[in-house]
Protein backbone atom coordinates (compact mmCIF):
# COMPACT_ATOMS: atom_id res chain seq x y z
CA UNK A 1 0.00 0.00 0.00
CA UNK A 2 1.25 3.55 -0.76
CA UNK A 3 0.92 6.63 1.27
CA UNK A 4 0.96 10.37 -0.50
CA UNK A 5 1.11 12.92 2.24
CA UNK A 6 1.48 15.83 0.82
CA UNK A 7 1.03 18.86 3.94
CA UNK A 8 3.22 21.83 5.03
CA UNK A 9 4.90 21.59 8.05
CA UNK A 10 2.19 23.10 10.65
CA UNK A 11 -0.55 21.33 9.32
CA UNK A 12 2.17 17.80 9.76
CA UNK A 13 2.00 18.81 13.49
CA UNK A 14 -1.64 18.92 13.70
CA UNK A 15 -2.12 16.23 12.17
CA UNK A 16 0.92 14.04 14.11
CA UNK A 17 -0.60 15.71 17.31
CA UNK A 18 -4.29 13.87 16.11
CA UNK A 19 -2.93 10.91 15.12
CA UNK A 20 -0.50 10.21 18.20
CA UNK A 21 -4.16 9.65 20.58
CA UNK A 22 -4.65 6.79 17.87
CA UNK A 23 -1.82 5.05 19.01
CA UNK A 24 -2.12 3.78 22.65
CA UNK A 25 0.37 6.37 24.29
CA UNK A 26 -0.03 8.05 27.66
CA UNK A 27 -1.00 11.19 25.88
CA UNK A 28 2.27 12.62 28.68
CA UNK A 29 4.53 10.84 25.08
CA UNK A 30 2.42 12.96 22.71
CA UNK A 31 2.76 16.18 24.57
CA UNK A 32 5.73 16.16 26.81
CA UNK A 33 9.40 17.07 25.33
CA UNK A 34 11.55 14.25 25.37
CA UNK A 35 13.99 15.15 27.85
CA UNK A 36 11.32 15.78 30.40
CA UNK A 37 9.51 12.75 29.76
CA UNK A 38 12.56 10.82 30.20
CA UNK A 39 12.81 12.73 33.73
CA UNK A 40 9.62 12.16 34.44
CA UNK A 41 9.97 8.12 33.79
CA UNK A 42 13.19 8.10 35.39
CA UNK A 43 11.53 9.74 38.91
CA UNK A 44 8.37 7.14 38.51
CA UNK A 45 11.13 4.22 37.70
CA UNK A 46 11.76 4.62 41.39
CA UNK A 47 8.99 4.40 43.41
CA UNK A 48 7.39 1.71 39.97
CA UNK A 49 10.71 -0.56 41.75
CA UNK A 50 9.55 -0.57 45.52
CA UNK A 51 5.71 -1.20 43.77
CA UNK A 52 4.55 2.05 44.70
CA UNK A 53 3.13 3.49 41.65
CA UNK A 54 -0.03 3.15 42.68
CA UNK A 55 0.24 5.27 45.60
CA UNK A 56 -2.34 8.00 46.16
CA UNK A 57 0.73 10.65 47.10
CA UNK A 58 2.52 9.80 44.09
CA UNK A 59 0.34 9.65 41.70
CA UNK A 60 -0.55 13.32 43.06
CA UNK A 61 2.86 14.38 42.84
CA UNK A 62 2.98 12.39 39.57
CA UNK A 63 0.27 14.39 38.36
CA UNK A 64 1.81 17.85 39.33
CA UNK A 65 4.35 17.12 37.45
CA UNK A 66 2.79 16.09 34.35
CA UNK A 67 1.03 19.39 34.52
CA UNK A 68 3.72 21.71 35.06
CA UNK A 69 5.50 20.11 32.06
CA UNK A 70 2.27 19.98 30.13
CA UNK A 71 2.04 23.74 30.96
CA UNK A 72 5.63 24.78 30.25
CA UNK A 73 5.21 22.85 26.22
CA UNK A 74 2.13 24.72 25.93
CA UNK A 75 3.53 28.04 27.08
CA UNK A 76 6.65 27.71 24.50
CA UNK A 77 5.12 26.95 21.34
CA UNK A 78 3.13 29.23 19.06
CA UNK A 79 -0.32 30.45 18.73
CA UNK A 80 -1.20 27.15 16.93
CA UNK A 81 0.34 24.64 18.24
CA UNK A 82 -0.65 25.95 21.69
CA UNK A 83 -4.34 25.65 20.39
CA UNK A 84 -3.55 22.46 19.57
CA UNK A 85 -1.55 21.05 22.56
CA UNK A 86 -4.37 22.31 24.95
CA UNK A 87 -7.11 20.58 22.36
CA UNK A 88 -5.27 17.30 22.42
CA UNK A 89 -4.60 17.86 26.00
CA UNK A 90 -8.50 18.67 26.99
CA UNK A 91 -9.91 16.48 24.20
CA UNK A 92 -9.41 12.41 25.13
CA UNK A 93 -12.61 11.16 23.36
CA UNK A 94 -11.99 9.63 19.91
CA UNK A 95 -13.69 10.88 16.80
CA UNK A 96 -17.48 8.98 16.86
CA UNK A 97 -17.90 7.63 13.37
CA UNK A 98 -21.73 6.87 12.11
CA UNK A 99 -22.88 5.53 8.61
CA UNK A 100 -26.46 7.01 8.48
CA UNK A 101 -26.76 5.85 4.72
CA UNK A 102 -27.46 2.14 6.18
CA UNK A 103 -25.58 0.42 2.98
CA UNK A 104 -22.62 -0.45 5.17
CA UNK A 105 -25.18 -3.27 7.09
CA UNK A 106 -27.38 -3.96 3.74
CA UNK A 107 -30.33 -2.76 5.98
CA UNK A 108 -32.17 0.65 6.70
CA UNK A 109 -31.31 0.70 10.11
CA UNK A 110 -28.18 3.07 10.28
CA UNK A 111 -24.64 1.07 11.15
CA UNK A 112 -23.49 1.18 14.65
CA UNK A 113 -20.63 3.34 14.98
CA UNK A 114 -16.83 1.87 14.89
CA UNK A 115 -15.54 0.27 18.84
CA UNK A 116 -13.64 2.39 20.71
CA UNK A 117 -9.65 2.55 20.49
CA UNK A 118 -7.34 0.23 22.76
CA UNK A 119 -7.78 2.58 25.88
CA UNK A 120 -3.75 3.63 26.67
CA UNK A 121 -1.90 2.02 29.26
CA UNK A 122 -0.76 5.24 31.85
CA UNK A 123 2.11 4.29 34.05
CA UNK A 124 0.49 6.00 37.25
CA UNK A 125 -2.41 3.28 37.05
CA UNK A 126 0.28 0.74 38.36
CA UNK A 127 0.89 -0.90 34.85
CA UNK A 128 -2.58 -2.45 34.39
CA UNK A 129 -4.97 -1.13 32.29
CA UNK A 130 -7.94 1.86 33.28
CA UNK A 131 -11.16 -0.10 33.26
CA UNK A 132 -13.25 0.86 30.30
CA UNK A 133 -16.08 3.16 29.48
CA UNK B 1 -32.99 10.02 18.53
CA UNK B 2 -30.50 8.81 16.17
CA UNK B 3 -27.26 7.45 16.44
CA UNK B 4 -25.95 10.81 14.88
CA UNK B 5 -25.25 13.70 17.88
CA UNK B 6 -25.31 16.36 14.93
CA UNK B 7 -28.57 15.78 13.32
CA UNK B 8 -30.52 15.44 16.57
CA UNK B 9 -28.96 18.61 17.59
CA UNK B 10 -29.78 20.15 14.18
CA UNK B 11 -33.70 18.73 14.55
CA UNK B 12 -33.71 20.75 17.30
CA UNK B 13 -32.90 23.92 15.80
CA UNK B 14 -35.08 26.58 16.29
CA UNK B 15 -32.42 29.14 14.65
CA UNK B 16 -29.19 29.05 13.68
CA UNK B 17 -26.51 29.40 11.39
CA UNK B 18 -25.52 25.36 9.02
CA UNK B 19 -21.89 25.65 7.71
CA UNK B 20 -20.38 23.42 5.05
CA UNK B 21 -17.25 23.85 4.44
CA UNK B 22 -15.21 22.25 1.62
CA UNK B 23 -13.48 22.32 -1.88
CA UNK B 24 -15.56 22.64 -4.49
CA UNK B 25 -17.24 19.43 -5.65
CA UNK B 26 -17.48 17.72 -2.57
CA UNK B 27 -20.82 17.36 -2.25
CA UNK B 28 -21.46 20.52 0.20
CA UNK B 29 -24.97 20.80 -0.99
CA UNK B 30 -26.34 17.64 -1.60
CA UNK B 31 -25.01 16.78 1.99
CA UNK B 32 -26.68 20.32 2.83
CA UNK B 33 -30.03 19.31 1.27
CA UNK B 34 -30.03 15.80 2.56
CA UNK B 35 -29.35 16.98 6.02
CA UNK B 36 -32.26 19.24 6.30
CA UNK B 37 -34.90 16.74 4.62
CA UNK B 38 -33.38 14.46 7.76
CA UNK B 39 -33.42 16.69 10.05
CA UNK B 40 -35.30 19.73 9.08
CA UNK B 41 -38.41 18.47 6.84
CA UNK B 42 -41.12 20.37 8.15
CA UNK B 43 -40.29 24.00 7.74
CA UNK B 44 -40.68 25.54 4.51
CA UNK B 45 -37.01 25.95 2.44
CA UNK B 46 -35.98 29.21 0.76
CA UNK B 47 -33.44 29.74 -1.73
CA UNK B 48 -31.47 32.80 -1.35
CA UNK B 49 -29.85 34.15 -4.97
CA UNK B 50 -30.31 36.38 -7.32
CA UNK B 51 -29.03 34.65 -10.29
CA UNK B 52 -32.03 33.59 -12.24
CA UNK B 53 -32.10 29.46 -12.10
CA UNK B 54 -35.36 27.19 -11.90
CA UNK B 55 -36.28 26.83 -8.58
CA UNK B 56 -38.10 23.97 -9.69
CA UNK B 57 -35.50 21.22 -9.55
CA UNK B 58 -35.63 21.71 -6.03
CA UNK B 59 -39.02 20.22 -5.06
CA UNK B 60 -40.68 21.95 -2.34
CA UNK B 61 -38.42 24.87 -2.07
CA UNK B 62 -39.01 28.39 -2.90
CA UNK B 63 -36.63 31.39 -3.99
CA UNK B 64 -36.22 34.86 -2.74
CA UNK B 65 -33.83 37.04 -4.54
CA UNK B 66 -32.90 38.94 -0.47
CA UNK B 67 -32.41 37.76 2.22
CA UNK B 68 -34.99 40.13 4.26
CA UNK B 69 -37.74 38.49 2.00
CA UNK B 70 -37.61 35.19 3.67
CA UNK B 71 -40.32 34.84 6.37
CA UNK B 72 -40.42 33.33 9.57
CA UNK B 73 -40.13 29.92 10.86
CA UNK B 74 -37.66 28.96 7.46
CA UNK B 75 -34.74 27.86 6.40
CA UNK B 76 -32.70 29.99 3.96
CA UNK B 77 -30.29 28.34 1.68
CA UNK B 78 -27.22 30.21 0.19
CA UNK B 79 -24.93 28.27 -1.79
CA UNK B 80 -22.02 30.17 -2.35
CA UNK B 81 -22.61 32.13 0.17
CA UNK B 82 -19.42 34.60 -0.98
CA UNK B 83 -21.54 35.23 -4.49
CA UNK B 84 -24.61 36.48 -2.26
CA UNK B 85 -22.84 38.61 0.47
CA UNK B 86 -19.38 40.24 -0.14
CA UNK B 87 -16.94 38.45 2.47
CA UNK B 88 -15.70 41.90 3.79
CA UNK B 89 -19.48 43.30 3.42
CA UNK B 90 -21.12 42.96 6.82
CA UNK B 91 -18.24 46.22 7.79
CA UNK B 92 -19.48 48.55 5.03
CA UNK B 93 -22.80 47.42 4.79
CA UNK B 94 -25.04 46.79 7.93
CA UNK B 95 -27.61 45.03 6.04
CA UNK B 96 -26.14 41.40 7.09
CA UNK B 97 -25.54 42.08 10.58
CA UNK B 98 -29.00 43.61 10.82
CA UNK B 99 -30.55 40.22 9.07
CA UNK B 100 -28.27 37.88 11.38
CA UNK B 101 -29.31 40.01 14.87
CA UNK B 102 -32.40 39.24 13.90
CA UNK B 103 -32.84 35.66 12.74
CA UNK B 104 -33.43 34.26 16.59
CA UNK B 105 -36.82 36.28 16.79
CA UNK B 106 -37.93 35.22 13.45
CA UNK B 107 -36.96 31.25 13.84
CA UNK B 108 -34.78 31.55 10.81
CA UNK B 109 -32.24 28.87 10.35
CA UNK B 110 -29.48 29.97 7.66
CA UNK B 111 -27.71 27.18 5.67
CA UNK B 112 -24.64 28.27 4.09
CA UNK B 113 -22.25 26.02 1.43
CA UNK B 114 -19.14 27.88 0.96
CA UNK B 115 -15.26 26.80 -0.33
CA UNK B 116 -13.24 28.17 2.17
CA UNK B 117 -13.87 30.50 5.35
CA UNK B 118 -11.19 32.62 4.53
CA UNK B 119 -13.53 34.08 1.91
CA UNK B 120 -16.97 34.12 3.67
CA UNK B 121 -18.14 36.75 5.90
CA UNK B 122 -17.33 36.31 9.38
CA UNK B 123 -20.33 37.46 10.98
CA UNK B 124 -22.50 34.29 10.39
CA UNK B 125 -20.48 33.05 13.15
CA UNK B 126 -20.55 35.58 15.28
CA UNK B 127 -22.19 35.03 18.65
CA UNK B 128 -24.70 32.49 16.30
CA UNK B 129 -25.90 29.04 16.96
CA UNK B 130 -23.57 27.69 14.65
CA UNK B 131 -23.07 24.38 13.49
CA UNK B 132 -19.98 24.10 10.60
CA UNK B 133 -19.77 20.80 8.89
CA UNK B 134 -16.17 20.06 7.21
CA UNK B 135 -16.20 18.44 4.06
CA UNK B 136 -12.69 17.30 2.00
CA UNK B 137 -10.84 20.53 1.64
CA UNK B 138 -7.37 20.14 -1.15
CA UNK B 139 -4.05 20.96 0.57
CA UNK B 140 -3.70 23.78 -1.42
CA UNK B 141 -6.73 25.47 0.04
CA UNK B 142 -5.82 24.05 3.65
CA UNK B 143 -2.96 26.38 3.43
CA UNK B 144 -4.97 29.92 2.94
CA UNK B 145 -8.07 28.68 5.44
CA UNK B 146 -8.16 30.51 8.39
CA UNK B 147 -6.25 29.37 11.73
CA UNK B 148 -9.49 28.92 13.96
CA UNK B 149 -10.53 26.40 11.08
CA UNK B 150 -7.62 24.79 9.81
CA UNK B 151 -7.36 21.88 12.44
CA UNK B 152 -10.68 21.07 12.68
CA UNK B 153 -10.82 21.04 8.27
CA UNK B 154 -7.40 18.80 8.47
CA UNK B 155 -8.77 16.31 10.86
CA UNK B 156 -11.90 16.06 8.49
CA UNK B 157 -9.93 15.06 5.99
CA UNK B 158 -7.99 12.87 7.41
CA UNK B 159 -11.01 10.94 9.00
CA UNK B 160 -12.86 11.48 5.58
CA UNK B 161 -9.91 9.84 3.59
CA UNK B 162 -9.60 6.82 6.12
CA UNK B 163 -13.45 6.54 6.23
CA UNK B 164 -13.76 6.27 2.71
CA UNK B 165 -11.42 3.18 2.25
CA UNK B 166 -12.96 1.40 4.97
CA UNK B 167 -16.43 1.94 4.26
CA UNK B 168 -16.12 1.47 0.40
CA UNK B 169 -19.89 1.61 -0.47
CA UNK B 170 -20.27 4.74 0.95
CA UNK B 171 -19.50 8.28 -1.55
CA UNK B 172 -16.41 9.65 -0.36
CA UNK B 173 -18.96 12.69 -0.78
CA UNK B 174 -21.02 11.39 1.86
CA UNK B 175 -19.28 11.94 4.86
CA UNK B 176 -19.39 15.27 6.82
CA UNK B 177 -17.42 15.94 10.20
CA UNK B 178 -19.12 18.22 12.36
CA UNK B 179 -15.98 19.43 14.73
CA UNK B 180 -18.71 20.72 17.18
CA UNK B 181 -19.81 17.20 17.85
CA UNK B 182 -16.51 15.45 16.88
CA UNK B 183 -18.51 12.92 14.76
CA UNK B 184 -18.17 12.05 11.03
CA UNK B 185 -21.48 11.28 9.64
CA UNK B 186 -22.47 9.78 5.97
CA UNK B 187 -25.44 11.62 5.47
CA UNK B 188 -28.05 9.63 2.99
CA UNK B 189 -28.29 12.06 -0.11
CA UNK B 190 -32.19 12.73 -1.09
CA UNK B 191 -33.60 10.73 -3.83
CA UNK B 192 -34.64 13.56 -6.35
CA UNK B 193 -30.85 14.90 -6.21
CA UNK B 194 -29.48 14.94 -10.20
CA UNK B 195 -26.81 16.17 -12.23
CA UNK B 196 -28.70 19.73 -12.83
CA UNK B 197 -28.92 20.12 -8.99
CA UNK B 198 -25.31 19.86 -8.20
CA UNK B 199 -25.09 22.15 -11.43
CA UNK B 200 -28.03 24.24 -11.03
CA UNK B 201 -25.45 27.64 -12.44
CA UNK B 202 -24.67 26.26 -15.05
CA UNK B 203 -26.70 28.16 -17.34
CA UNK B 204 -27.75 31.07 -15.33
CA UNK B 205 -26.26 34.62 -15.91
CA UNK B 206 -23.80 36.12 -13.87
Amino acid sequence: MTVTVTTDEEADRVLALRASRDLPLPPEIALCPAPEAAALHRWLGFYEAFGLLGHPLVRLFAARRIAAAEARAVAAAPHLERVCHLAAWEGRDPVRVVDLTGRAAGTAAPSPPSPEPIPAISPLDGGTAPPGP
Amino acid sequence: MTASAAVDYVRGMEHGVLVAVGSGKQGKSCSLHSLLALALPDRPKYLVDPAAYDVGIFPGYRKVGRAADVPVGAVAIIEDVNRVFHSRGSGKDPTLQQWLGIISHKSIVVAVTTQTMADTDVAFLRSQDAVVLHKYMHAEDLDFERPEFRTAQAVADVRILRCAQEHPETDRRAWCFFPRFNELAAIPSVPWWTYANSHMLREAPI
